[in-house]
C-alpha cells in the first residue's frame, strides 16, 4: 500500500498507534521515514548511525505515541524525537564523527543560478546572508533555530563545549543583523 | 496550508546535497508541515534501506521487554547475553528474593528475643546463599536449562557467574537485615565466612555429587553445628567465635581451591559430571 492511499491524517495515525495498531505504525513510518532519513542524514554521514537513529525514533514513537498531545505537526513532533536520539547517539561514539556533513560540504557545492531562484527564497537579503556565514557559525544556527535543540543538545550535537555553542550564536546573530541592517 | 509546494529540482537537490544552506534549511521548515512534499521525497528514495530500517524497528517492537532484573544487569553495563542468562537464574528471581527478604526479616524479628534468636539469624543466613546456588543450578529448576546446556557459553563461566550474582544478592539482603541485629557489632558479620564457605564447599562437592546433595548435606552439617550451641550449658555463639571464623576462612580457600582444579567436571550443568 502506498501511504498516500490511506486518507487519515498523521494524528489520526498516531491515536490509533497509541492503541497498538500495526498497520496505522506502518503507514506512519512510510510516511516520514524518507524524509527523516534524508534530513538526519544532512547532519551525520555515518549512515549506520543515521539508520539506527530512525530506527530508534520509531521505536520510541511507538512506545511514546500515547504522549502525543495533539498540538503540532506530527513530523515535527517525530524530528523533535529523532533529532534528540542522534544526539544521544553521538554522544555514545567514542570519537566525534564527522558532522556538519550538511554545513562544511555544502559550503563548497556551488549552487546553480536557476535552483536558487526557483527555491523563491534566495531573493531576500536573509538567504544570502546565512549563505555567506561560516559553516561553523552556520551550522549553530541550524543546531539551535532550525532543530529546536538547547545550547547543550546542540553543543553535543556539534561535539564542541556549550559556551563555544553560545558565542558562536551571538556572532552569528551580530553578522546577521550587520548583513541585514 | 500553503500552496507552495518545493519545486522538483530543489527537491532533488535536498536529497543529493546539492543545494545552499539557506535554501536547505527553507525546505526543511516547509517538509515538516507540507505532507505532499514529503510524499515527494519518498521515489527519490532507496527502498532497500528504508525496509531494512522498518525490519528492525518491527523487531524491536516485538522483543519481549527486558524483566526488572535484566534491565538492572543492562544498565550496570553488563553484556546482553549474559544478564539474559543471570536474570534467567531461579535464584535471582523476584520471587525468589523477596522469600529470602521474608526469611530474613522473621530471623531478625526472632534475634530481638536475645541470644538463642540470634543463634537463629546467624544459622540461617548463611544458609540462604547455598540454597539460592544449588536452586540456580538445579536442572529441576532453571526455565532454560536445555538452552543454557546448549548455548555456546562455558558451563563453569556461567557457573561462577551465576553463583557470584546469587550469592552477591542474598549477602546483600542478610547483611541489610544484619545491620537489625541487637548485640555487640561484629554479630552482625559473623556469618559472612559461614555463609562464603558454605557456598564455595557446595561448589566443591558439586564436582563429587549432584548440586542439589551437595547444598542438602552442607546446609544440615551447617545448621547441626551452629544450632547446637542452643543445648544447655553451652556458649551459643561457639560456631561464630574467632577461632571457628579462621575454620571457615580456610575451608573457603580450600573449597575455591577444588573448584578451580575440577572444574573440567561441570562440563554439563546439575553439578556431578
Amino acid at each position: 500500500m502506498r501511504p498516500q492511499d490511506d486518507s487519515r491524517s498523521d494524528a489520526e495515525l498516531l491515536a490509533e498507534v497509541a492503541d497498538g495498531d500495526r498497520a496505522a505504525f506502518a503507514i506512519l513510518y512510510q510516511r516520514h521515514a524518507p524524509w527523516l532519513v534524508l534530513r538526519l542524514s544532512r547532519r551525520c554521514v555515518d549512515r549506520t548511525i543515521v539508520d539506527e537513529v530512525v530506527q530508534d525514533a520509531f521505536v520510541a514513537a511507538w512506545q511514546g505515541a500515547g504522549r502525543y498531545t495533539g498540538k503540532g505537526e506530527v513530523a515535527a513532533w517525530l524530528w523533535g524525537i529523532a533529532i534528540r536520539r542522534l544526539v544521544d547517539a553521538l554522544r555514545r561514539q567514542p570519537r566525534p564523527v564527522a558532522l556538519l556533513a550538511d554545513m562544511s560540504a555544502m559550503s563548497t557545492v556551488v549552487v546553480s543560478a536557476e535552483d536558487a531562484v526557483l527555491a523563491g527564497v534566495e531573493h531576500g537579503n536573509l538567504a544570502g546572508a546565512l549563505n555567506r556565514l561560516s559553516p561553523e557559525l552556520r551550522a549553530v544556527v541550524q543546531a539551535t533555530v532550525l532543530d529546536g535543540l538547547t545550547t547543550r543538545e546542540a553543543a553535543r550535537l556539534l561535539g564542541i563545549p556549550a559556551g563555544t555553542v553560545k558565542t558562536r550564536m551571538m556572532r552569528a546573530r551580530m553578522t546577521l543583523r550587520e548583513e541585514l541592517a | 496550508m500553503t500552496t507552495w509546494h518545493i519545486p522538483d529540482s530543489v527537491l532533488g537537490g535536498y536529497a543529493n546535497g546539492h543545494i545552499s544552506p539557506a535554501v536547505a534549511a527553507s525546505t526543511e521548515a516547509h517538509l515538516l508541515t507540507c505532507a505532499q512534499c514529503r510524499v515527494l521525497l519518498a521515489p527519490i528514495f532507496d527502498t532497500a534501506r528504508l525496509d531494512r530500517i522498518w525490519d528492525s524497528v518491527v523487531q524491536q517492537v516485538d522483543a519481549p521487554r527486558a524483566g526488572p532484573i535484566e534491565a538492572l544487569l543492562l544498565r550496570l553495563g553488563i553484556r546482553n547475553d549474559t544478564a539474559r542468562l543471570l536474570a534467567a537464574t531461579p535464584s535471582l528471581r523476584l520471587s525468589w528474593l523477596v522469600g529470602t527478604g521474608i526469611a530474613l526479616l522473621l530471623a531478625v524479628l526472632a534475634a530481638q528475643a536475645g541470644d538463642r534468636g540470634v543463634v537463629f539469624f546467624l544459622a540461617l543466613a548463611p544458609v540462604l546463599p547455598v540454597a539460592g546456588v544449588a536452586l540456580a543450578f538445579g536442572p529441576q529448576t532453571d526455565p532454560i536449562h536445555e538452552l543454557a546446556a546448549a548455548a555456546p557459553y562455558s558451563s563453569f563461566r556461567l557457573l561462577l557467574l551465576r553463583s557470584v550474582a546469587v550469592l552477591a544478592s542474598t549477602v546483600l539482603l542478610a547483611g541489610a537485615a544484619a545491620a537489625w541485629l541487637p548485640g555487640p557489632a561484629w554479630l552482625a558479620v559473623a556469618w559472612l565466612l559461614p555463609a562464603l564457605a558454605l557456598a564455595t564447599l557446595t561448589l566443591a562437592f558439586a564436582t563429587y555429587v549432584d548440586i542439589v546433595w551437595s547444598a542438602a548435606g552442607l546446609a544440615s552439617l551447617w545448621l547441626t553445628i551452629a544450632l547446637s550451641g542452643l543445648i544447655r550449658g553451652r556458649d551459643p555463639l561457639l560456631a561464630f567465635q574467632a577461632e571457628a571464623q579462621l575454620i571457615f576462612l580456610c575451608a573457603a580457600m580450600a573449597a575455591a581451591l577444588v573448584v578451580g582444579v575440577r572444574r573440567h567436571t561441570f562440563s554439563t550443568l546439575g553439578g556431578s559430571a
